[in-house]
C-alpha cells in the first residue's frame, strides 16, 4: 500500500533522511520507531505529501502523493500536535473535513460521537490536549481514509485514552483494511498494536521486521554441560552469547524445532529455550549489527 | 462552470471569512464613515448657503483626510498577512498542506478571497456614491460621476497592488511581522533606492544631475510617494490605474511561481528560500551602506569621514540583516560574507570613482548635438517646460561650441565635494543629441565663477532669453487682459482690447531681447492675465523703446507708468528699528524735524527714484528710511536702505 524507494531529504545542508526504503502492506499497522531527531516526523510528512522529498519516490497504492489530490484524499496525517482553526467547534471542523474528503461519512461521524462522547458545539480549543487528540482521530476516522498516519499518537495520554485509540484503530483496520503507520519513540507502547516495525536512526533504517516472524524466530537458550562445552550453534545466527557460572546463554535466530534438536545432539546437562520480549529481541539484534539499543530507543 | 467549482472550496472560504472578514467589513464601515458621512455633511453645508458655496475638494480622496490613504496601505497589507498566516505557523502549514488540495488550489482560494475582501468595500461605497448622486438633492454639486469612477478605480488599483506586494513578501518569509515590515519597505523601495543611489553617486560623479532625475521621476517609482496625485484631479491619470493592475498581475504570478516551490518547513524562518538568504543579506547591507552615504551628505562630511561612515553603516546593515535571517542576536562570529561584501563594494566604489564609463568627462561632439541649453533657474525651467512645452535651445554650431566650452570650464573648476555646499548656485548644461538621447549635467558655481559666466554673455543671447522667460512661451492670443501698475496702486491701467494686448506683448518681446547699458528701476510692472494658466509678470523699464512708443502713440503712457513728472519730493528719515511696519505718520511723529533730510530738486529726486533699488537693505541692516512722495498722494513709497545711500545724498 505504501511504497517508498530511495528517499532522501535534507534541510538546508543537514541530511535528515537518506536512501530510505519502506514497504507497508494494505491492512497492516506499521510502527515507525526511533529516538527524537531520528527523522520519523519528516518521513511521515513526506509520506503524507506535506513535505517534498529531495530524491526518491513515495507511492500510495501505486500513485504519487505530493501535489496529487486523489492520493491525498485517501490519506490522513495526524500530527503530534493537533491543529484546529481558531474558534471552530467540532461540527464546523467536521464540515471542513467533509468538503475536503469525499469519503467522509456523516453516519460514521455520528456513530463515533457515542464513542468519544464530546460536545459537538463546543469550541475545540476549549478541550484538553488529550481530548483534542481524540477529536482529530474522530474526524479522521469519519473521513474513512485508506491510509492513516499518526505521529506519536500516545504521547502524553493516559492509559484509558490510549487503549480507546488503539481499539478504534484496530477495528478500522479489521473492518476496512485501513493501512496504518504509527511513529513512536517507545517500543513497548506499540508492540501490541503493530504487525511490522522499522527502527530509524539518524535518517536511516537500522532494521525493519515483521513482528510475527520475529517473535517465532529469535530464542533465548540457556545450556550447561557436565564437561567441556562442545562447539554450539555453528550453523545458526547467534546474536549474543555470555557465560554465567557454568551456564551458557545464547540468543539464537532460527526455527524452534531445529534449535531443540541441535541441543539434543550435544547432550547437555540441562537446556532451556525461552521466549523473548520484543524489546529484548531488538536489543540483541541491534547489538548484532553494532548499535547500542539505549542510543536508539529511549 | 466546471473550472469555477474545481478549485474553489466553500468551507475554506468560510474559514477565511472568519479570519479575515472583519477587515473587509471594517474597511466598508470605515469608508462609509469617512466618505459617505463627510459627503452628507458637505451637502448640508452647501444647502445652508447655496449661493456662497464653492466645492472645496478636487477629488473624493479628500474626504476623511489622510485616513483614506492609511487604509489604502494598511487594509491590503493586513489582508495579505491574515490570509497567509497559515504559512507562518508550522502546525497550520502542515495541516493545510496535508489536505487534498494542490498548491494551485490553495493559492487561488486565498488570493481570490483577498480580492473579494478588498474589492467589495470599495465597490459598495462606489455604488452608494452613485446612488446618492442620483437620489440626494445637491449631491451632483459636490461630486460628479467620473469622479466616483476615478475614486473606485484608483482606490482599487492601489489596494490590489499593495495586497499583491504583501502576498509576495508573505511567501518569501516565514514570519508574519517580517511580512508587515518588508511589505512597507518594498512598496517604498524603488523610490527610496533610486533616491539613495543618486545621492551616493554624487560623491563620485561630478556633474551628475541627480536633482533633475529625482524631481522628474522619483515619485512615480513607489505607490507610497505617488499617492500625492490622489489629491489633484489633473494628476489622476488612467494609465497609472492600468499600470498598477498590470504590476499587480505580474507580482501575483511571481508569487504563485514561488509558492509552488516554497518549502513547507520554511514556516517561522525569516526567509523561506535558502537561495534568497545571501541575496537578502547583501542587498540589505548595500542599502544600509547607501543610507550611510546619505547621512554623510546630510552632515556634510569630508571624504575621509564619508568613507568611515560607509564602513560603519555597512557593518551595522550587515549584522542587522544577519540577525533578521538567523532570528538571533548571536551572529557576530559570521564575518566571511561581510568580507566578500567589503571586497565587492571596494571594487564597485573604485570603478565608480574612476568613472570607467566616462560619465564625468563626457562632452558630446558638436555634430552629435542638435540643441544645447545653459540653465541657471533649474526649478522654474523644468516647471516651465512641463507647463508650456519645450522651447528650442542653442542650435547653431557656433553657439553649441560656446556651451561646450562653458561645460569644459565648469568641469575643470569642479571639485568632488561641490555639491555639499549649499551656498553655491546650481547650473545645468543640457544637450539634446542627434540620436534622440539627452545628456544633462549639473555643476555648483560660486559667486566669483558667475563673473566669467557673465563674460560669456550667454544669458544675454536671444535664445537664452527666449527659453528662460515665460513671456515667450505664452500664446498671446490666449491672454485676457494686461494690467499695468506702479507705486502701490498710484497708477493702474487695464488693457482689454485684444488688438492692443497682442501688440503690447509683441512690443515687449522685442524689447526684452535687447541688452541695455544702464538699467534703472521704474517701480512699474505689468501683469498678463492668462485664463487657466499662470499669469506672467514683467518688470518694466524706460529702456523698452517699443513699448514706450506704443503707449505714447496711444496716449496711455501717463496712465500706465510712473514717470519723473509724477515725483514730488524725497524725505530721508533715520531708521526706527522698533517699528515693525512702514507707517509714514508714525515716522513723522517719532522723528525730530531736524533729523529729516528733504530733497526737492526734481533731477535729484528722479535719480534717487531710479537707483534706489540697488541700495535697498533689510531692516536689520538698514540705516535710513527713504520716502518718495508722489504728486497728489499723501502716502509715500517707502524704502529701507543701507549706509551706502549716503553717496547719493552727497552727490
Amino acid at each position: 500500500m505504501i511504497k517508498i524507494e530511495a528517499l532522501s531529504k535534507s534541510f538546508e545542508k543537514e541530511s535528515v533522511l537518506s536512501e530510505v526504503k519502506l514497504n507497508v502492506r494494505q491492512g497492516s499497522i506499521y510502527g515507525l520507531l526511533g529516538s527524537n531527531g531520528a527523522g520519523k516526523t519528516t518521513l511521515l510528512k513526506i509520506i503524507a505529501g506535506i513535505i517534498k522529498a529531495d530524491k526518491g519516490n513515495v507511492l500510495i497504492a501505486g500513485s504519487e502523493v505530493f501535489e496529487q489530490v486523489s492520493s491525498k484524499q485517501r490519506l490522513i496525517f495526524i500530527p503530534d500536535r493537533s491543529f484546529f482553526f481558531q474558534h471552530y467547534t467540532i461540527k464546523q471542523m467536521a464540515d471542513f473535513y467533509k468538503e475536503q474528503y469525499p469519503t467522509f461519512s456523516e453516519r460514521r461521524f455520528l456513530e463515533l460521537k457515542d464513542v468519544f462522547n464530546l460536545d459537538m458545539k463546543k469550541k475545540v480549543h476549549q478541550f484538553s490536549k488529550g481530548m483534542q487528540r481524540q477529536v482529530t482521530l474522530w474526524l479522521s476516522l469519519a473521513a474513512q481514509p485508506d491510509v492513516l498516519i499518526l505521529d506519536e499518537p500516545f504521547d502524553g495520554l493516559d492509559a484509558v485514552v490510549r487503549k480507546k485509540i488503539k481499539n478504534l484503530i484496530v477495528s478500522d483496520v479489521a473492518e476496512r483494511e485501513m493501512t496504518v503507520m504509527i511513529s513512536s519513540h517507545n517500543l513497548r507502547e506499540v508492540e501490541d498494536l503493530c504487525d511490522a516495525v522499522g527502527i530509524l536512526h539518524k535518517g536511516e533504517f537500522v532494521t525493519q521486521r515483521d513482528l510475527d516472524d520475529l517473535k517465532s524466530d529469535v530464542h533465548k537458550v540457556q545450556v550447561a554441560f557436565r564437561e567441556t562445552k562442545p562447539q554450539l550453534f555453528s550453523d545458526f545466527t547467534v546474536l549474543h552469547k555470555e557465560k554465567r557460572g557454568s551456564v551458557h546463554l545464547y540468543i539464537v535466530k532460527g526455527n524452534l524445532m531445529d534449535i531443540e534438536s541441535h541441543l539434543a545432539t550435544n547432550n547437555p546437562l540441562l537446556s532451556d529455550v525461552l521466549p523473548l520480549t520484543l524489546e529484548e529481541i531488538f536489543i540483541y539484534e541491534m547489538e548484532g549489527i553494532g548499535y547500542a539499543m539505549e542510543h536508539i530507543l529511549e | 462552470m466546471r473550472w469555477n467549482t474545481s478549485w474553489s472550496k466553500k468551507e475554506l472560504f468560510k474559514q477565511n471569512f472568519r479570519q479575515a472578514g472583519w477587515l473587509s467589513v471594517g474597511y466598508t464601515i470605515a469608508l462609509l464613515l469617512l466618505l459617505i458621512m463627510s459627503i452628507f455633511s458637505e451637502i448640508n453645508r452647501m444647502k445652508e448657503s447655496v449661493s456662497m458655496y464653492q466645492t472645496s475638494f478636487d477629488t473624493l480622496f479628500y474626504y476623511g483626510g489622510f485616513i483614506q490613504v492609511i487604509l489604502l496601505l494598511g487594509v491590503p497589507t493586513l489582508t495579505g498577512m491574515v490570509l497567509l498566516r497559515f504559512l507562518h505557523k508550522q502546525d497550520a502549514s502542515d495541516f493545510i498542506h496535508g489536505l487534498p488540495m494542490t498548491r494551485k488550489m490553495i493559492y487561488l482560494n486565498q488570493i481570490s478571497f483577498g480580492f473579494i475582501a478588498l474589492i467589495l468595500p470599495i465597490l459598495i461605497n462606489g455604488l452608494i456614491l452613485m446612488f446618492i448622486y442620483y437620489s440626494v438633492d445637491g449631491a451632483p454639486l459636490i461630486y460628479t460621476l467620473p469622479e466616483v469612477s476615478q475614486w473606485v478605480f484608483h482606490s482599487l488599483s492601489i489596494a490590489l497592488l499593495v495586497y499583491a506586494v504583501s502576498i509576495l513578501i508573505g511567501i518569501l518569509t516565514g514570519v508574519t511581522l517580517i511580512q508587515l515590515i518588508f511589505t512597507m519597505i518594498l512598496l517604498f523601495l524603488p523610490a527610496g533606492f533610486v533616491f539613495l543611489l543618486f545621492y551616493n553617486l554624487n560623491f563620485a560623479l561630478i556633474g551628475l544631475s541627480s536633482n533633475y532625475w529625482l524631481e522628474q521621476y522619483i515619485h512615480h517609482l513607489s505607490p507610497i510617494t505617488d499617492m500625492e496625485r490622489l489629491y489633484t484631479a489633473q494628476a489622476l491619470s488612467w494609465s497609472k490605474v492600468w499600470i498598477y493592475f498590470f504590476v499587480t498581475f505580474v507580482i501575483l504570478s511571481i508569487s504563485y511561481f514561488l509558492y509552488k516551490r516554497r518549502p513547507v518547513e520554511a514556516a517561522t524562518q525569516a526567509i523561506s528560500f535558502t537561495l534568497l538568504k545571501p541575496i537578502f543579506i547583501y542587498s540589505f547591507t548595500f542599502c544600509f551602506t547607501l543610507v550611510g552615504g546619505f547621512y554623510s551628505f546630510v552632515f556634510r562630511h569630508n571624504m575621509l569621514l564619508i568613507i568611515v561612515t560607509y564602513l560603519i553603516f555597512s557593518i551595522i546593515g550587515y549584522y542587522i540583516s544577519q540577525m533578521i535571517v538567523e532570528k538571533s542576536w548571536r551572529v557576530f562570529t559570521k564575518i566571511k560574507p561581510y568580507t566578500y561584501f567589503f571586497a565587492g563594494m571596494l571594487i564597485f566604489g573604485v570603478l565608480v570613482s574612476l568613472d570607467v564609463t566616462g560619465y564625468v568627462n563626457r562632452i558630446p561632439d558638436t555634430d552629435e548635438i542638435t540643441q544645447a541649453y545653459f540653465i541657471d533657474d533649474i526649478y522654474t525651467f523644468n516647471s516651465r517646460q512641463d507647463y508650456y512645452g519645450v522651447k528650442s535651445g542653442f542650435t547653431e554650431d557656433e553657439n553649441i561650441d560656446r556651451i561646450r566650452e562653458l561645460h569644459q570650464q565648469l568641469l575643470d573648476e569642479a571639485s568632488r565635494d561641490d555639491f555639499m555646499n549649499n551656498a553655491y548656485q546650481r547650473v545645468r548644461i543640457q544637450y539634446e543629441l542627434t540620436n534622440g538621447n539627452r545628456i544633462t549635467r549639473e555643476y555648483y558655481v560660486q559667486e566669483e565663477q558667475m563673473n566669467w559666466l557673465r563674460d560669456l554673455s550667454i544669458k544675454e543671447s536671444s535664445t537664452y532669453i527666449r527659453y528662460t522667460d515665460s513671456l515667450y512661451y505664452i500664446n498671446e492670443r490666449k491672454a485676457q487682459k494686461i494690467i499695468f501698475s506702479g507705486g502701490n496702486g498710484y497708477k493702474e491701467l487695464a488693457i482689454t482690447n485684444r488688438d492692443e494686448i497682442v501688440k503690447i506683448i509683441e512690443a515687449l518681446r522685442e524689447d526684452r531681447l535687447q541688452v541695455y547699458e544702464n538699467e534703472t528701476y521704474t517701480h512699474n510692472y505689468l501683469e498678463i492675465i492668462m485664463p487657466g494658466e499662470s499669469d506672467v509678470y514683467v518688470d518694466l523699464s524706460f529702456n523698452y523703446a517699443n513699448l514706450i512708443e506704443y503707449l505714447e502713440s496711444h496716449e496711455l503712457l501717463d496712465e500706465a507708468m510712473i514717470g519723473p513728472d509724477d515725483l514730488a519730493r524725497v524725505e530721508v528719515f533715520p531708521i526706527l528699528e522698533d517699528l515693525y511696519y512702514y507707517d509714514y505718520n508714525e515716522y513723522q511723529q517719532k522723528t525730530e524735524p531736524e533729523q529729516i533730510i528733504t530733497v526737492d530738486d526734481s533731477e535729484q529726486v528722479t535719480t534717487i527714484f531710479e537707483h534706489i533699488g540697488q541700495y535697498e537693505a533689510y531692516e536689520e541692516e538698514a540705516d535710513y528710511m527713504v520716502m518718495v512722495f508722489l504728486k497728489q498722494r499723501h502716502e509715500p513709497l517707502m524704502y529701507s536702505v543701507g549706509r551706502s545711500f549716503e553717496d547719493v545724498l552727497t552727490r
